[in-house]
Formats: C-alpha cells, sequence, structure tokens
C-alpha cells in the first residue's frame, strides 16, 4: 500500500485541482455601447499637439509682474520657455503678445523682452484683454497657450465660452489653467473704468495660464512644468474634454445592500466607463447608495432606467425593464446622495441588466476646486474693496468663479447626461 | 512508510495542503459569491484573492501543525498516547486557521462567517486525515477514529 500511496493521492487531487481551475467565474458583460449606441461619441482626435502658441497678455494690468526687482516673473517665463522647448522644437514654439489685437514677439529669447515693463502698453490696442480672439485664431493640431492676469470683465465670459467652442472645445479640445501667486506692483483698474489711470497695487496677485489643446499635450506640458518651474506649484485646474470618458466614473458608490462590486471597467476614447454587480443570493431588492460627483449645486435631478440584456448567436440585445426606484436626498456636508434600488427579481430573470443613471442637469456640474472660488470676486465685491482701499483687494481675481464655471458649463453643457453605467449579474 | 520519520512528514505535508488548497479553491467562487464587502470599493473578485491568501496560509498551517505531531510521535516510545498534544495540535490550527481568514480577507458584512469556516473547517479535516494516515505505528490509535480505523488489523 505505501509504495502506491503518493500515485493514489495524485489521482485523487489531480480532478480536484483542475476542477478548481476551471471553476473560476467569469462575468462577460458588452461594452455599453453595444447596448446604448448613444453612449457612443465619434472618437475624438488623440493626436499630440505638433506646435505650441505662446499668446502673453500685454495689457497695462500686466505691468506690475514685470515691475517687483526680485525677477520672479522673468524667472517664471524662462522656466515656461525651458518647458516648452522640453518638449516642442524652436521652430514649433510661437510667442504672441495679446491685448486688442494679436502680434508675434519677434525677440529671441522671448522672455528677455517679456520682462520688460515696455512691453505692456497702455494703448488703445491693449486696452482690454481678448482671449476670446486668442481662441478663435487658435490652429487646430496646436496648443494654445494663453498667459494672464485673467483681469475680465462679466461679458468677457461670454465671448471667451463661445470662442472655446468655436475652438472645438469640448469635443477635441480639454483646457487647463495654472495658477501662480506673483509679487505685483503696478496698475489695477476697476472693471467698469472709473478711474482710467488705474490704482497702483503693490502685493501678491495671481498670474494665470490657459492651455487649449489635446489633453495629452496638456498633461505631457504639466509635467514637464512640474519638473522645470522653479518659483513654486502652481494651482491646477483640468476641463478634460468629454468628461464623462474619463476614467472615473461620476458616481462613486458609498454602501450597498444585497449588492456586491464584481469587477470595474475603467473607459478609453471609446468606451464609456462601467461597473459589474452581482446580486446576493435570495434578494428581493439590491440598493446602491451614492454621492454624484457631477453636481456643483445640491438638489439636482436624477433618472435611472433599467434594459434587461441578452445575447443571442453572439448578437446583443435590450429590452426596457421597468424604472428601478431612484430618490435623491441632500445630505448634512450639502452633497447630493443618490438612492437607487433595483429588483433582484428582474435580474435573476434575465441574468444581465443594465442600469443607466441620468443627471437631468443645468450644465453647472463639475464641483470647482477651492483655490478658484478663494480667489475669486465678484465685480462689486471687487469695486467695492478698491473704493475702501482694503488691503487685500489686489489678491482677488475678477471673476474667476464665474468664468472657470462658465468654461465648465461649456464643458458639460447637456441637459440630461449619463452619469453611470451600472450592470447587474445574477449569482 | 508511516514508520519513516521524514518520508512520513513529507507525504503528510502534501496531503495536509492539498486538502485545504483543492477543495478550498473549489469552494472560493461560492465563497465570493456569498459575500458582500463592507467597503463598496472592494470587488468580490479582489475579495476572492485575499481569501485565497488566506487558504494559503491554512494549508502552511495545517502541514507545519501535521508534521509537528508527526515528528513528535517519532521522538516517542508510545509509552502514553499523546492525545493531549494531538488534540492541542489540532484546536490550534484551527484557531490559527479561522484567524487568519478572519484577518486577510477585507471585511464584509454579508457572509462574515464563510470564509472563517471553510478554513477552519479544511485544516481540521487536512490535520486530521495526514496524522490518521501517517502516524507512526507507536501512536496510530492517538488520531481521532485511529482505533476504529486501524484497530481490527493491530
Amino acid at each position: 500500500m505505501s509504495n502506491l500511496f503518493p500515485i493514489r493521492a495524485l489521482s485523487i487531487l489531480a480532478p480536484v485541482w483542475l476542477f478548481s481551475l476551471g471553476c473560476t467565474t467569469s462575468v462577460v458583460v458588452p461594452p455599453v455601447e453595444k447596448i446604448l449606441p448613444a453612449a457612443s461619441r465619434p472618437p475624438h482626435t488623440a493626436e499630440a499637439s505638433k506646435a505650441v502658441d505662446l499668446n502673453l497678455d500685454g495689457t497695462l494690468s500686466m505691468q506690475g509682474f514685470a515691475r517687483p526687482s526680485d525677477g520672479r516673473f522673468s524667472q517664471l517665463l524662462q522656466d515656461l520657455d525651458l518647458s516648452f522647448s522640453a518638449l516642442w522644437r524652436p521652430d514649433q514654439i510661437s510667442y504672441h503678445r495679446f491685448g486688442s489685437i494679436i502680434e508675434a514677439i519677434p525677440q529671441r529669447p522671448f522672455y528677455v523682452a517679456a520682462s520688460s515693463e515696455g512691453f505692456f502698453k497702455g494703448s488703445k490696442e491693449y486696452a482690454t484683454t481678448r482671449i476670446d480672439k486668442v481662441f478663435r485664431a487658435s490652429e487646430p493640431g496646436h496648443l494654445t497657450v494663453v498667459m494672464t492676469d485673467l483681469f475680465e470683465q462679466d461679458l468677457d465670459i461670454s465671448s471667451i465660452q463661445q470662442s472655446l467652442r468655436a475652438s472645438h472645445f469640448p469635443e477635441r479640445s480639454s483646457l487647463a489653467i495654472w495658477q501662480w501667486r506673483m509679487p505685483f506692483s503696478g496698475p489695477i483698474f476697476d472693471f467698469d473704468f472709473r478711474v482710467r489711470e488705474g490704482r497702483i497695487y503693490t502685493g501678491e496677485r495671481y498670474l494665470y495660464m490657459l492651455a487649449l489643446g489635446p489633453k495629452e499635450s496638456i498633461e505631457k506640458l504639466r509635467g514637464s512644468i512640474d519638473h522645470n518651474v522653479t518659483i513654486g506649484k502652481p494651482n491646477y485646474f483640468l476641463l478634460p474634454s468629454e468628461p464623462v470618458k474619463s476614467s472615473a466614473d461620476w458616481l462613486p458608490i458609498a454602501q450597498t445592500a444585497n449588492t456586491a462590486l464584481k469587477t470595474r471597467h475603467a473607459g478609453d476614447a471609446d468606451s464609456v466607463p462601467y461597473s459589474v454587480y452581482r446580486v446576493s443570493r435570495g434578494c428581493s431588492t439590491a440598493e446602491l447608495t451614492a454621492r454624484p460627483q457631477l453636481s456643483a449645486a445640491p438638489g439636482g435631478a436624477y433618472q435611472a432606467d433599467l434594459l434587461a440584456v441578452a445575447n443571442n448567436n453572439g448578437k446583443w440585445s435590450s429590452r426596457r425593464l421597468s424604472d428601478p426606484d431612484i430618490n435623491s436626498t441632500v445630505d448634512r456636508s450639502g452633497h447630493d446622495s443618490v438612492k437607487i434600488k433595483v429588483s433582484c427579481q428582474a435580474v435573476m430573470g434575465s441574468g444581465t441588466v443594465l442600469l443607466r443613471v441620468r443627471r437631468v442637469g443645468t450644465g453647472d456640474d463639475i464641483v470647482l476646486p477651492p483655490w478658484v472660488t478663494a480667489s475669486s470676486a465678484s465685480s462689486m465685491q471687487f469695486n467695492d474693496a478698491l473704493n475702501r482701499k482694503q488691503s487685500d483687494w489686489g489678491e482677488k481675481t475678477l471673476n474667476l468663479a464665474p468664468l472657470v464655471r462658465g468654461l465648465a458649463n461649456t464643458a458639460t453643457d447637456q441637459t440630461t447626461m449619463a452619469i453611470a453605467y451600472i450592470y447587474f449579474v445574477a449569482n | 512508510m508511516r514508520n519513516q520519520q521524514w518520508p512520513s512528514v513529507l507525504i503528510a505535508i502534501l496531503i495536509a495542503a492539498a486538502i485545504v488548497i483543492g477543495p478550498g479553491l473549489v469552494l472560493s467562487g461560492f465563497a465570493s459569491n456569498s459575500v458582500n464587502p463592507l467597503d463598496p470599493n472592494v470587488s468580490v473578485d479582489a475579495w476572492r484573492g485575499a481569501y485565497t491568501t488566506a487558504l494559503g496560509w491554512s494549508a502552511a498551517v495545517a502541514a507545519l501543525f501535521s508534521a509537528v505531531w508527526l515528528l513528535m510521535a517519532h521522538g516517542g516510545r508510545g509509552l502514553d498516547t499523546k492525545a493531549g498534544a494531538w488534540y492541542a495540535l489540532w484546536g490550534v490550527a484551527i484557531f490559527i486557521a479561522a484567524l487568519l481568514a478572519w484577518l486577510i480577507p477585507p471585511a464584509v458584512k454579508e457572509g462574515p462567517a464563510m470564509p472563517m469556516s471553510i478554513c477552519a473547517v479544511l485544516v481540521f479535516a487536512a490535520y486530521w486525515t495526514a496524522t490518521l494516515f501517517l502516524t507512526p505505528d507507536q501512536y496510530r490509535y492517538t488520531p481521532l477514529l485511529g482505533r476504529v480505523l486501524w484497530g481490527r488489523h493491530a
């Protein structure tokens, strides 16, 4: 018996081992686009930018950055030039100054010319900061970079939004904003020009850089700036093209009952992200509680619909089921909380169902980073502070939050937006 | 073979590990379909990976305690039954396996006893089976049901 024992043991254990390997459960669900073609969008051009156009605001309100003797503005321009040079050849980089006109900067290196006070003009052509003109003039395949103090009047905001739309944002381009806190000594104008010469402010002000172009190029530029810019880490905010197709979906689940996450699929350029949940054995209702990420203003309205998914000879089909219960409330921290209930019988009966959650929005959908609201002042607040000679008025950026909100709205300007696709599979 | 110290220890280790790992893997699908992780972002597939790790450690515990028993049995002269040591090793092995199955996989709110039960039962069976068939002659009746199995042939 003893000689045969290992062989007998193996003859018993080998089938058990093979059975266990074969027992690995796998769930096959189709990409959401196979069931809901509306979820599929034309692929955007993800090619990296072949050239970069740097546009420096040449209006008088920028002059104060060049005046302090510590040379930080000059250093920043030099570091930025180094950041661009690390990604593009010299013949692929062009430099412009703009106000209400756009003109080329012929001097090289450009930052020597741009660091002098005389670079910033008080002439009629440089009375207003026409960022919209720069974006309208942007060439396809180029990364358009704007360096400005974002001294924007109320009406400028809608002009910038319209110019961005004309430049294929957000369909084909993303927009990024960098913010630096810089020493400043020079004139600032109140927005309705009651004081035509401006008021002299000495202190710190924010300087901004906007970049419009393919997301890939923007992300490379961000890396290059982080590596090369030596005057401090800037604040950064990216408004990606087609935000729903970003790798994270917009409905993070905070709690589950009678269901558990099986797998999560990150989206890519051609497919939306989705999750697969399996319902618990013997359950009657599966519940998901989630906190939507696309809600800047609490109290959004949400819709959910459910589709039974079937595979007939390799072809996926779907049939509409009765809508699941969905309730949204505003939690203690002022955020929307959404509870969705899906009937387990519907899942057991169909095998696989697809839940689509949509937000009926007003476009007011992206949560702004705190630095945007912290450094923003409305026209009224700005003028009030200016007239009262408050010490910190120069540190605020006029209409920054409405401007960024406007840009975010441009990125998410759809009345009803799908914020999550969730498959439920039977246990 | 049971009276040869090192071959019997080696075979016991293999048997114990196989008894825990084989059925444990077979049951892993059932186990992962019966739990709901407390953290909604932990997938049941990730939980299953952690459960498999716990299973591996349980197999190691079963193999180690079986080997320890066999080494003790080979070192003894058969003057006492060593039943206390056999039962103590059994109990400690089961306790450690259950503890590992509780600690290693992510916390769950549905089916928390599932991984602990599986690991404990498999270690129970692994230690008992390995020691029942491979304990040397002088202690062959010590493992539970040893007298039932070997008594007629003694």
